[in-house]
């Protein structure tokens, strides 16, 4: 009887985290902005991850799969926000502007820039250093 | 269950590839690539337990950290333009 509920609460979580995975991709296929659809595959990354591998471990039970499910859900825990944060500060250098409504939180081009860069365009100044680092890779 | 579960995800990876393809930035693109590889380790890891092989985890996990890796590399490149940027000497990009 216990094999039997741990398999219905492992179906549970399967549906549950097969849930996310589909909202989540709903979201980056529907969303408007590319921060928006930052947050939508970060669902993906952790909802639908954590119910998906917790269902299957439910299953599995304590064996040497269920250590391996453990270390992709460790991998992806540490993984997946930095690459999120990467992608997103990448794309604050770059110049992209969140989207805002009738120009309400609009956000100044000073506040984005990061510590190390001035107070002129971000864009500017990356294309003068890649272009002088390729002058001097020449001489 | 497994099966509808791959489903939902293979329904999940079709989406994702069409934002890869449809993103007008650059960094949607990047977004989309690493659900896609996110999908792909879950979808792995569901495959395995359809068939009854765990080996498929140990594909999942090495393709984890090549996501990751790769995800890096390509913003990198788009930040700097060379894949071999070092950023000692340089305060300002």
């Amino acid at each position: 009887m216990i094999s039997d509920l741990l398999t219905y609460v492992s179906w549970i979580f399967l549906g549950i985290g097969s849930f996310f995975v589909l909202a989540g991709s709903i979201g980056l296929y529907r969303m408007p902005d590319l921060f928006t659809r930052i947050h939508a595959a970060g669902v993906i990354d952790t909802m639908g991850a954590t119910f998906l591998l917790a269902g299957m471990a439910l299953q599995a039970g304590f064996s040497l799969v269920t250590a391996k499910l453990a270390f992709v859900f460790i991998l992806l825990f540490f993984t997946s926000p930095v690459a999120t944060h990467a992608l997103a500060q990448a794309a604050l250098a770059d110049g992209v502007k969140p989207l805002s409504q009738d120009g309400e939180n609009d956000v100044d081009d000073e506040d984005m820039l990061l510590p190390h860069q001035g107070k002129q365009s971000s864009t500017d100044q990356a294309g003068k250093s890649s272009a002088n680092k390729q002058e001097s890779d020449e001489v | 269950m497994f099966f509808i579960s791959a489903l939902f995800i293979l329904f999940a990876l079709s989406f994702a590839v069409v934002r890869a393809l449809k993103g007008p930035t650059v960094f949607d693109r990047v977004l989309a690539a690493n659900s896609i590889g996110t999908l792909a380790i879950l979808l792995l890891a569901v495959f395995g337990f359809m068939t009854g092989r765990p080996e498929f985890l140990d594909i999942g996990l090495t393709y984890g950290l090549l996501n990751l890796i790769g995800t890096l590399a390509v913003l990198k490149f788009f930040r700097h333009g060379d894949l071999s940027y070092d950023d000692e000497g340089e305060n300002k990009v």
